[in-house]
């Protein structure tokens, strides 16, 4: 290629964007590139945890590790550092973190000791000033430490752990979460570089980094589970030394435990017995009602995943929806490359999940490994979409005497497409800048010209855009007129928890049944393909019934069959199997409503594929098995890829199936349709701005699968 | 290709009559319904055969199923606006499809695309659309007007699958056509589109069951009982909670039967691959 000379042509059509990207490629490759890279994504973490530091409300738990670093700064003021060895307020965690609070507020003046509340008090409106601010900024410097130092393995990861809600909240208070994020951080990391040039050194750090993580908190040893799983699976995979890496294991657990031990004076005089309290209070903390009154169950555990933590003002953007479906993609990539991070984010989910006490900023344990996978994900999903760098010079550009020959081919559809297709779009667009709702003054408005009247008027400036009250909630006094509310619509859409939730719910929803229909509609295909097989045409007449069943009809039958109290498995023992049924009635209706359709696609592209191809193969001394996977699904690919595609958008935008079936999850059409109704909040703007919101995602989702199929 | 032996035989029925419980079981229960007169509402407990037997839901459904009009108007309405539209997805879209698998011209990446921009929208986001265009023309209200808001629905994935079947035609067969003096609309005519005939029927039965099973957008753009289609009359009688479930579960087997009656009728045109065989063989 490099020598190859240059195409007049193909220069002309490399444009300047096309020069910078290459430009800008060129630079992030370079080591300046990377430092400056890590430096912008080091001031971002610091920035977004010092607008949280600054702006969000004290919250439960602050005063109380306040009060503790208080006891500290009199020790350490006084001189007497036999006292650090008696306290520990708060004793069921290790003393570490609050220490690190004490020896921030040293410098400051003693102040009256906060007073000492059930830990289960509601948060209090004043803390001492100005020691609350110094020890969050210190909670703020080990997160951004934390985001720094993941910066060095993989900047795009550090950029998503800087910008995620629930880090920046809970490194930003006087919670003692910063710390032991730090330290584990640093404990996987060192661990990675020990594996990468053997170097004792990095193992030490490791271990000191494992002891001050149980030091500060003890469920962050989970990333100290997740190295030694990583560590013992690759010793069993690697046949020699293995005597001497098990006792380098040793090594490190030992020292880790000797560091745990010398950061935690308040052990000094009586291990045994502190030791014992201070593990075992957790599990009874756990039963306590406390607890059981929070009511938070696995499945919150999973939802804070994708779902923000919504402050409205202090958290500017929320990734964690994008961060979840990019981790998703990343999941194998992960366990091929960085596997104790894979290791680490399932052990530390599975234990979030089976334990008791799930409050939110045990997320923590969770983020960092999330926004590697996520990292991984990121990178293999631009990989899909990016364009190929080598230009497709081999086609010729189409001459205007070609366009011109095809123009009375696309004529009369484009017309009827642009009349009936583009005019909904440009419709939609419109009306999601406005606040057009149902209310009668607004709707006659909308409906005889405001909307365009609105759009232009604010489009070309002649108006301001009018605040809009963002709230999904009904009630609020709506004007007469519509108005132009520029993108507060989008705004609203975005910072929806709902939303949020429902987005990468919706995509795995449209992924996953329409890999059910097509998996069965390919297979039930190919079966009925067989050269010689009885019955085929009863067979496919049957299959093809579902395919003719109005979609909310066969909701509706799938909803009766699988009640939990009536349906076809409701006499089973327990009725566990029914209620698994019933769980699993809207992916069953899909697939039973779907399949067919791909079969038949298959079997048309089956009829058209021909049999020399086949017994071709065949005469080679291919297995049938072969053929068809070698020969028959290739070919098969881009004649299935329509039928695919439409599926997955019909899937992605499923709606009736959801009126007719009782399922703890819908789709965002779903939920455009509950802003839309009149009968609930009517707000025809929002709904459009979701619709556009819908459009996007599809958009790229087509594209991606388009380029995944294409040959 | 050899036949497959008698093992392979008993192994692929049994997997297809797996398949066949799976999709038969829910049509069963929806029939078992249809004919059990003993139902008030919607049925409280499960049961495989129905407990009184008895013709009174069909009847029912076949004399007024809604709107105090018989199931034929309903019918003939849905036949009539689905059966149109997916006629002119088709022959709308056909030479669109010939043109995006044949031709070149300048955006057809893009335009591929563009094209499916306006299926990606939520159908129930095309209502206050459809009805601000509708009443502009002068058809809202009219099954015309319906018929071409479906026919714009079912466009684009017809002529994405119309697209993939022409690209599957050999170009070979149409160059030799092209040879031998034929132009650009003649082979489209009398080459490709034979071959092609499967996958657009296909197409077209995809494009009908899009407007004969959608009753939210016709709901706002229909106002005359009249003009009211089966899904509408189907959805309408699922709405009344009071509604016996055998007459709506006749009502919904009335509707899917003259579908798989059309089905059974093109099936053995819609995929012997007669037609593409002969094509071949006569070169």
């Amino acid at each position: 290629m490099l020598g190859a000379p240059q195409n007049a042509s193909v220069i002309c059509g490399c444009s300047i964007v096309n020069m910078l990207t290459r430009g800008l490629n060129t630079f992030l490759r370079s080591r300046a590139g990377r430092l400056a890279v890590i430096a912008l994504v080091i001031l971002l973490a610091l920035a977004t945890r010092q607008r949280a530091v600054d702006l969000l409300p004290i919250d439960y738990d602050e005063d109380d590790y306040l009060r503790a670093a208080q006891q500290y700064q009199e020790a350490i003021r006084a001189g007497d550092w036999a006292r650090l060895t008696e306290l520990n307020y708060r004793p069921e965690h290790p003393p570490l973190a609050k220490l690190a609070f004490g020896l921030a507020i040293a410098h400051l003046p003693e102040t009256d000791e906060i007073l000492d509340r059930d830990t289960s008090a509601p948060p209090v409106n004043v803390l001492p000033y100005p020691h609350y601010k110094v020890a969050r900024n210190l909670a703020a410097a080990l997160g951004t430490a934390q985001v720094a130092v993941l910066a060095l393995l993989n900047p795009l990861a550090a950029f998503f752990l800087a910008l995620n809600t629930y880090n920046i909240k809970y490194t930003s208070q006087i919670m003692l979460e910063a710390l032991p994020s730090l330290t584990s951080a640093v404990c996987a990391l060192a661990y990675l570089r020990y594996r990468l040039t053997r170097r004792r050194g990095w193992l030490a750090l490791s271990a000191i980094a494992l002891g001050m993580t149980a030091a500060s908190k003890y469920l962050y040893v989970v990333a100290g589970v997740a190295i030694l799983a990583d560590w013992l699976i690759w010793i069993w995979q690697n046949k020699t030394g293995r005597r001497r890496e098990l006792l380098r294991v040793v090594m490190w657990g030992a020292a880790g435990v000797a560091v745990f031990f010398l950061c935690n004076p308040y052990l000094w005089p009586d291990p045994i017995t502190r030791l014992q309290s201070s593990v075992f209070y957790h599990a009874g903390y756990a039963d306590s009602e406390h607890v059981k009154e929070a009511g938070l169950t696995a499945g919150n555990v999973l939802a804070r995943l994708f779902t923000p933590f919504i402050q409205r003002n202090v958290f500017l953007i929320a990734l964690e929806p994008i961060v979840f479906l990019c981790a998703l993609f990343g999941v194998a990539e992960t366990w091929r490359k960085q596997r104790v991070m894979a290791l680490w984010l399932a052990i530390g989910l599975a234990f979030l999940m089976a334990w008791p006490t799930k409050w939110p900023q045990y997320q923590l344990v969770l983020t960092l490994p999330l926004s590697v996978m996520a990292a991984l994900g990121a990178r293999g999903l631009w990989r899909l979409v990016a364009p190929s760098a080598q230009p497709a010079a081999s086609k010729e550009k189409p001459t205007l005497r070609d366009t011109l020959r095809a123009t009375p081919f696309l004529l009369p559809g484009l017309i009827a497409l642009g009349v009936m297709a583009l005019f909904p779009i440009l419709y939609q667009l419109a009306m999601s800048l406005t606040d057009f709702n149902t209310s009668f003054g607004s709707f006659r408005d909308g409906l005889t010209g405001g909307v365009w009247r609105e759009v232009v008027a604010g489009l070309t400036g002649q108006k301001d855009a009018v605040p809009f009250n963002p709230s999904f909630t009904r009630g609020f006094q709506r004007p007469d007129t519509v108005s132009y509310i520029a993108l507060q619509g989008y705004l609203a859409v975005l910072g929806n928890g709902l939303v949020a939730a429902l987005a990468p719910l919706n995509m795995l929803w449209a992924v996953v049944s329409v890999a059910g229909q097509t998996g069965l509609g390919v297979a039930v295909a190919l079966t009925l393909n067989q050269r010689g097989l009885k019955f085929a045409n009863v067979w496919r007449a049957l299959f093809v019934i579902p395919w003719a069943v109005p979609e909310f009809v066969g909701g509706m039958v799938w909803q009766n069959l699988t009640n939990p109290k009536f349906g076809v498995l409701s006499s089973a023992p327990e009725s566990l199997a029914q209620s698994l049924l019933s769980l699993f009635a809207a992916p069953l209706a899909a697939a039973w409503l779907g399949f067919p359709i791909i079969m038949l696609a298959a079997s048309a592209g089956l009829s058209m594929i021909s049999r020399e191809a086949l017994e071709a193969a065949q005469v080679d001394g291919a297995t049938r098995w072969q053929t068809t996977r070698l020969v028959v699904l290739p070919m098969l690919t881009p004649l299935l890829a329509p039928a695919i595609i439409i599926r997955g958008i019909l899937a992605f935008n499923q709606f009736y199936l959801f009126q007719a079936i009782d399922s703890p999850f819908y789709t965002l059409a779903a939920a455009s349709y509950d802003v839309f109704q009149p009968s609930r909040q009517g707000l025809i703007g929002i709904s459009s701005a979701l619709n556009i919101l819908i459009i996007a995602i599809l958009f790229v989702m087509v594209g991606v699968f388009n380029k995944k199929t294409a040959t | 290709m050899k036949k497959i032996s008698t093992g392979r035989q008993i192994l692929s029925q049994l997997a297809l009559a797996g398949v066949g419980l799976f999709v038969a079981a829910p049509l069963l229960n929806l029939l078992g319904i249809a004919f059990d007169d003993s139902l008030q509402g919607p049925p409280l407990e499960f049961h495989l055969l129905p407990r009184q037997f008895g013709l009174a839901g069909f009847t029912t459904a076949w004399e007024s199923p809604a709107q105090g009009l018989p199931f034929v108007v309903f019918l003939k309405n849905s036949l009539f606006i689905a059966g149109g539209a997916a006629v002119l997805a088709v022959i709308l879209g056909i030479s669109l499809a010939y043109a995006f698998a044949r031709m070149r011209f300048a955006g057809k990446r893009v335009g591929l695309f563009a094209l499916l921009v306006g299926s990606l929208l939520p159908p129930i986001a095309l209502i206050v659309p459809q009805y601000v265009l509708l009443t502009r023309l002068g058809v809202r209200g009219s099954q015309l007007g319906l018929m071409a808001v479906y026919t714009a629905i079912a466009m684009p994935f017809c002529v994405w699958n119309m697209r993939a079947a022409f690209l599957a035609v050999p170009s070979e067969v149409e160059e030799a056509a092209m040879v031998d003096g034929a132009d650009a609309k003649n082979t489209l005519w009398r080459i490709t589109l034979p071959l092609a005939l499967p996958s657009i029927g296909v197409a077209a039965l995809i494009a009908f069951l899009v407007g004969y099973s959608e009753y939210t957008l016709a709901w706002l753009l229909i106002d005359k009982g009249e003009n009211v289609t089966l899904a509408m009359a189907l959805s309408n009688a699922l709405g009344q909670y009071t509604v016996s479930w055998n007459i709506l579960s006749a009502l919904a087997v009335m509707m899917t039967a003259p579908v798989v009656v059309i089905f059974l009728a093109l099936q053995k045109f819609l995929l012997d691959s007669y037609l593409f065989h002969t094509g071949l063989r006569q070169e």
